[in-house]
């Protein structure tokens, strides 16, 4: 447990934000193409309709069925500014990650593979983070990417030239995840292990130290962001560019710098030693 | 636990290996451009894909894997031993890549799945792999038959190709996998989870029942499977199961452990 | 609940309602039978079966007793006349689904097998047979695999009945799910395995973080939910065009609707009927 009581924190997520997604938010909230979008999910009642699929088709977690995941939610949104506090739905699903969408109802969707071994603390810091992300606006473009990606929905007019500035924001949201994810938990193996939740046993996960400079994980994240050669960069574009999210590799290693360089300073006025 | 010293893949892969890759080497262009292939793919994966996305599970990070992986190495012979990379995904399939530091990519999948002796047979068609040699080809195979069969002609008779000889090397693999755990109870139980029974169902007592299923059912299988297993890279799982069962009683595995013991 | 055979239960007997007028309209769609004849002969059902036996376990007495068991128990109890090769298969996901024209077979993913409990397999195996009880495994197997196979029939006048063939055939089918869920529901003996089946193809596990832990009744209450999104007019046209290509009904209206049947008595009402028969 962290030495200080981190429940005090109240802060903008645009204080922490990380400045490359900051810009990639910004071109696509200022672009002609994403307000076309949001006026056709409106006409439309696309979010509407988005609601009755989850709600017929998902588990919903509510007060009764998941207390401590609704109360996380609560006092997530509390601690970022969120006025609405987003409905939970349960998926059976392989992947483990986490996804909030909407615009006026935002939603979180959870896969049972990540909540069958995932820590509680571990999975407040990935609610969190997706919560941080309200005041952001990642609900609507989120949800506007994902209407763009399934086919037909969104006109291409719309959709083709928001493609390219949705691709270029998953460069960098998940960074900006990341450090909700830490000053939401204020621990940063447990902040590590939480973003890597899933991928390998976390009682694996657990008995390693990323905060360790030295750390195998840490080498093998060197290793990856100082490959050089032609083909090695290109291969990392080509992927990066295809991937839904970012490089886990690259995300400890934007973590790691986060938390020597800024992270105190942000949280300090927040912090009371317990 | 007989330690296999020595034992070289030529002992134990399967005879229609090697007249498969004898056909696949008949075309030269299609070497040299698997070969050039093969290279990009290994920057891919290497230094792209697995540094990138999985987390290099080292010897003090999960003890009881390391020192399985070890022990098959030791009983196939085969060394240095592989560094173990984890990710997330529900498949069976460890893949594999050779050179002076081996790499495994191991799905978590397995780890919850199989049992410790399971994971020696899995393990074990892994290191015989690396032993032969022949794992960025069948890799490759995988990859790249859907890509070939877009060229008409040329393009799917080579595909054709390398999908029979992917077949055949996965059957040496299997065999591997057998001289790694010494079982065949063990080796025919991860054939039939992979076939989709779950262990809590799986009832090793009933192996040889389940061959003369796999028996009867080849005796009723049809032109239209003979022509999807043309594109298969894989043998079918119940004819993997069989296969093993028939090399297991031919002789030649006692022949191959008591030469060694 | 325990009991034997139902002998000579009928699928009309727990059939939905609405399900026989859907049909009805199926059958009103000309060149129907030609249409049958040709899906028969050419239809790509025939592939699917070598993959099976070549790739898939297969669940007998003696390659599986366990579980031969729990599925012999499922045709027992609902009077099937033959038995249908069931072949276990390598999935993650939760489903089974039954194909094969007249020499029918049914396909459980592993994931099921693992987690489920007896009840609940009884329930899911016994909706498969439902299928086949019915006597429209035929129809049933046109409406998954329907697509572009139809169209390109070299039948004069296709392409009018094709389209008018797919909304009367999907729409039966989900009708269908309906009477296949009653049937998965007398095979388990049980309704309320049925509704934590369809809990779980929404996602309600039991066994995962403290504290999260789902029953039939928030099942029941998330319907209610659903359905209020569904008053006004905007929401009734969007559930219907959202619905109008989906080969299964809402899995929160299945739930519900398992719940209305055991309500209106006549879940038990056949219960009675054919258990007290057994001597």
């Amino acid at each position: 447990m962290n030495q200080y009581n981190i429940h005090n924190i109240k802060i903008n997520p645009a204080d922490f934000q990380h400045p490359m997604d900051k810009n990639a938010t910004r071109l696509i909230q200022s672009s002609a193409a994403f307000r076309k979008c949001l006026e056709f999910i409106s006409k439309q009642s696309l979010e509407k309709q988005m609601q009755c699929i989850y709600r017929s088709s998902l588990a919903q977690l509510t007060p009764k069925t998941a207390p401590g995941i609704c109360r996380m939610a609560e006092e997530a949104c509390e601690m970022f500014g969120a006025e609405t506090v987003p409905e939970l739905f349960l998926q059976r699903s392989y992947t483990t990650a986490v996804t909030m969408m909407g615009i006026e109802k935002p939603l979180i969707l959870l896969s049972t593979e990540l909540l069958k071994d995932i820590k509680e603390e571990m999975l407040w810091g990935l609610i969190a983070a997706e919560i941080s992300g309200i005041r952001n606006g990642f609900g609507e473009i989120r949800f506007a990417e994902w209407l763009c990606d399934s086919a037909g929905i969104i006109p291409a007019v719309i959709s083709r030239p928001l493609s390219k500035l949705f691709k270029e924001w998953h460069k960098y949201l998940q960074f900006s995840h990341d450090r909700a994810a830490l000053i939401a938990i204020g621990d940063f193996n447990k902040t590590m292990c939480a973003v890597l939740a899933g991928e390998i046993p976390m009682e694996i996960l657990m008995r390693m130290d990323f905060s360790d400079p030295n750390c195998s994980y840490m080498k093998q994240s060197r290793e990856f962001l100082e490959n050089k050669g032609h083909w090695t960069e290109t291969l990392r574009d080509i992927k990066a560019f295809s991937n839904e999210g970012v490089f886990y590799a690259a995300r400890y290693v934007n973590l790691y710098q986060f938390m020597k360089n800024e992270y105190w300073d942000i949280t300090e006025d927040f912090m009371e030693e317990i | 636990m007989v330690t296999l010293t020595g034992l070289q893949v030529s002992e134990y892969s399967h005879p229609d290996e090697n007249k498969a890759m004898q056909a696949l080497n008949k075309t030269k262009w299609l070497k040299d451009l698997l070969n050039w292939v093969s290279d990009k793919n290994n920057i891919y994966n290497l230094k792209v894909s697995i540094l990138g996305s999985c987390i290099e599970v080292t010897e003090s990070d999960m003890p009881e894997l390391y020192s399985l992986v070890s022990e098959v190495c030791r009983t196939l012979d085969y060394a240095p031993v592989p560094r173990i990379y984890m990710y997330h995904d529900s498949v069976f399939d460890i893949d594999i890549f050779p050179g002076v530091k081996p790499v495994l990519k191991v799905p978590d999948f397995i780890v919850n799945e199989f049992d410790r002796e399971m994971l020696r047979f899995q393990f074990g068609k892994a290191v015989s792999a690396l032993k032969a040699d022949t794992c960025q080809m069948r890799m490759l195979a995988k990859s790249i038959r859907l890509t070939m069969g877009l060229i008409p002609g040329l393009g799917t008779a080579a595909a054709v190709l390398l999908a029979d000889w992917s077949r055949k090397a996965g059957l040496t693999e299997d065999r591997g996998g057998l001289l790694a755990c010494q079982d065949l109870r063990t080796a025919e139980r991860a054939l039939m989870r992979m076939a989709g029974m779950p262990l809590r169902y799986l009832d090793s007592d009933r192996i040889s029942e389940y061959i003369k299923a796999c028996q009867d059912s080849n005796q009723v299988s049809s032109l239209v499977q003979s022509a999807m297993t043309l594109q298969r890279t894989e043998v079918w799982n119940n004819d993997r199961i069989l296969e093993l069962y028939k090399w297991h009683y031919s002789g030649q595995y006692d022949d191959i452990i008591e030469e060694y013991e | 609940m325990e009991y034997g055979r139902l002998k000579g239960i009928k699928t009309e007997e727990y059939e939905y309602p609405g399900e026989e007028t859907a049909f009805s309209l199926v059958k009103k769609v000309p060149l129907l039978d030609k249409i049958v004849a040709a899906y028969l002969k050419y239809g790509n059902w025939m592939l699917a079966l070598p993959e099976v036996q070549g790739d898939c376990f297969r669940v007998t007495e003696e390659t599986s007793p366990e579980a031969y068991r729990i599925y012999k128990t499922a045709l027992t109890r609902l009077d099937m006349p033959s038995e249908y090769p069931l072949f276990a298969k390598e999935d993650y996901e939760y489903n089974a689904y039954t194909t094969g024209g007249s020499a029918p077979y049914i396909v459980i993913h592993s994931s099921m097998l693992k987690n489920l409990s007896e009840e609940e397999l009884l329930f899911t195996l016994g909706h498969e047979l439902g299928h086949i009880k019915s006597g429209h495994l035929i129809y049933y197997m046109m409406a998954q695999g329907f697509g572009q196979f139809i169209v390109n029939l070299p039948i004069p006048g296709i392409d009018k009945a094709a389209a008018a063939l797919h909304y009367a055939l999907i729409h039966w089918v989900r009708m269908q799910e309906y009477t296949a869920d009653r049937a998965g529901a007398l095979a388990a003996g049980s309704i309320e395995a049925g509704q934590v089946v369809l809990g779980r193809l929404l996602g309600a596990e039991n066994d995962l973080l403290d504290g999260v832990h789902f029953t039939r009744e928030d099942f029941l209450e998330q319907n209610a939910t659903f359905e209020e999104l569904n008053q006004n007019v905007v929401g009734k046209m969007i559930s219907a065009v959202l619905i109008m290509n989906q080969k299964h009904p809402w899995v929160v209206n299945r739930i519900q609707a398992l719940e209305k049947w055991k309500n209106s008595g006549s879940y038990q009402a056949l219960l009675d009927k054919y258990v007290s028969s057994l001597c």
